[in-house]
């Protein structure tokens, strides 16, 4: 029987209208207490825990709320209260899949950039309490294992690393909007070309930065776990096309090692392993 | 029968830890006795927040207190969230852990929010199955929070009281009272507080609360957003009588204020716990 009453109670908590049947079978099951009745006894409940989904939403994405303003991100987030159900009982992953959601919303068109200001403040959220990455003992062994034998090496990206590649310029808006520009007439410029960022903890610092295009493809190629002689093929073919040419050159090894040390002191790239031997 | 509690380090009255004042307990908040961790805001990760708890451990001495183990609930308990609990535990050395005579999640979806229980024979016995569980991993007995409630079930069967003392009797588990949810649900449900205090066994209140509530009118919600109110300061008197040496934990966890607001509601707490034992009593009191 606790199990049936939960499962009414439940359905009875997403239910679109205050007194839809899902409310009204469950009613049947209250007692009314001397001054609230069953029917306003679900709605106290309906309506906290939509408070609490929509002030843990507003916490990790400030800046969408601002974007669209308060009686829209509410209508959003009872959406998404209802598509998305919360799997988890740690509340603060209850904003992972509200990026996507906000996607396939057909009246949020017209803020097409929302999902992308999202993923960065979803990033931002989870560089908060991502884990530390594991101390580098030896950088300079390590960097001299890696350029002996790059093909025998991965590097690691930090486990607060959250890249991103948008066709807005996500960040350019997002910190319009933390150094309050967005009051000050600050507005997007429509023909503003997209952003490729990265969004990092560094010790206590949590940031965001634009990463430079040529280094883009190597930060993807990293993610995706490839060796280091991987993102010097792509570091040479970048560097080859710059120059109008087609071939390798190996002995211009350099510039990407030099760049691999800059993402160990970005905090971007925290270490380096074995790579696994390629399959097939 | 004595205290399983009295010699660890926590007496008298302590304040929620609660981020916006890491600062202020970092700098030193020498009367800040003991502070009540919420748990589960620090069981999504690492990193930054657990760096802080770290410190604030190396200063004062912890209770844990959980609102998302969902104990009240038919599903089954959820192995993977009271793993990362015990973890804490074990990292963090908590005089003891705390839950909420309430359920959160039911069919696998969460709802963040503690719901309420019909007191009924099947809801006892879910709770001493699942009470079991958690003391059985933890390796020791836990604390159950009396909830607020905005409704009652036609299936409930006895008082709220009744159903309180025979999950703590049966699970043998302690008891988290929370003055401010038995002053909602006495105004909400109209019954006397007072009769609730006296029925209890006194040798299972380990731990009591204190919060804020929001007054809508014609009833009353339990928000943890303002200053305690009036009334609620007088049940506590009582209960502070009723209950000697029992330490006491101040909440507030929406519009938080500033650190010494919380000082002085810690401090008025403080002051009404009595540390002589009662003539009719057996309890040992956790006199510092």
């Amino acid at each position: 029987m606790l199990r049936e009453l939960q499962e009414k109670f439940s359905r009875a908590l997403y239910e679109e209208e205050s007194a839809g049947p899902q409310a009204r079978s469950l009613q049947a099951e209250l007692c009314p207490l001397p001054k609230l009745s069953p029917g306003e006894s679900i709605d106290v409940y309906r309506s906290s825990v939509s408070s609490v989904f929509e002030e843990a939403l507003a916490e990790i994405f400030p800046v969408c709320l601002e974007l669209v303003g308060e009686p829209c991100f509410s209508s959003v987030a009872r959406l998404y209260l209802r598509a998305r159900p919360s799997r988890h009982a740690d509340l603060a992953r209850v904003g992972d899949e509200w990026p996507d959601f906000v996607e396939t919303l057909a009246f949020l068109s017209e803020v097409a950039y929302l999902a992308d200001v999202g993923r960065l403040e979803l990033g931002l959220h989870h560089a908060h309490a991502a884990p530390w990455p594991p101390p580098l003992k030896d950088p300079q062994a390590l960097g001299e294992a890696i350029a002996g034998e790059p093909e025998a090496w991965r590097l690691l990206l930090s486990p607060s690393v959250t890249l991103l590649a948008s066709p807005f310029p996500v960040l350019t808006l997002w910190e319009a909007h933390q150094d309050r520009r967005v009051d000050r007439g600050w507005k997007l410029d429509p023909a503003a070309p997209g952003e490729q960022l990265v969004v990092c903890r560094q010790g206590g610092d949590i940031y965001a930065d634009l990463v430079e295009p040529s280094l883009w493809p190597i930060l993807l190629s990293i993610a995706a776990g490839e060796n280091v002689a991987r993102q010097l093929e792509l570091a040479e073919g970048l560097r080859a096309s710059s120059r109008g040419q087609g071939n390798l050159n190996s002995e211009n090894s350099m510039p990407i090692l030099t760049t691999i040390q800059a993402l160990f002191e970005r905090g971007w790239v925290v270490g380096g392993v074995s790579a696994a031997p390629l399959e097939g | 029968m004595t205290h399983p509690f009295k010699n660890r380090p926590i007496a008298g009255a302590g304040l929620g830890l609660r981020s916006p004042h890491y600062g202020d307990l970092m700098a030193g908040a020498d009367d800040v006795p003991w502070l009540e961790v919420l748990a589960d805001n620090y069981a999504h990760g690492d990193g930054l927040p657990l760096w802080h708890l770290e410190g604030i451990r190396e200063r004062y001495p912890v209770v844990f207190h959980g609102v998302g183990l969902s104990l009240g609930s038919a599903d089954p308990l959820d192995s993977a969230y009271l793993d990362t609990i015990l973890d804490l535990a074990r990292r963090f050395e908590p005089a003891w852990y705390s839950e909420h005579l309430a359920w959160t999640a039911s069919g696998g979806r969460h709802h963040h929010e503690l719901l309420p229980l019909p007191f009924m024979e099947e809801t006892v016995q879910t709770l001493v199955d699942r009470v079991g569980q958690v003391q059985d991993r933890l390796g020791e007995r836990m604390l159950v929070e009396n909830s607020a409630a905005y409704t009652a079930f036609d299936a409930s069967h006895m008082t709220e009281a009744e159903f309180v003392g025979r999950v703590l009797e049966e699970a043998d588990c302690f008891l988290l009272l929370d003055i401010n949810n038995l002053y909602v649900n006495a105004r909400n449900h109209a019954f006397d507080p007072l009769n609730y205090l006296r029925g209890l066994p006194p040798h299972r209140v380990a731990q009591m609360h204190l919060a804020g509530h929001d007054d809508h009118g014609h009833y009353l919600v339990d928000a943890h957003g303002s200053a305690v109110a009036e009334p609620v300061w007088e049940l506590y008197a009582e209960a502070a009588r009723l209950f000697p040496g029992v330490p006491v934990c101040v909440e507030w966890d929406r519009d938080v204020p500033g650190f010494d607001v919380l000082v002085a509601e810690m401090r008025r707490a403080g002051e009404a716990i009595v540390f002589e034992k009662p003539a009719d009593g057996e309890v040992t009191p956790h006199a510092p």
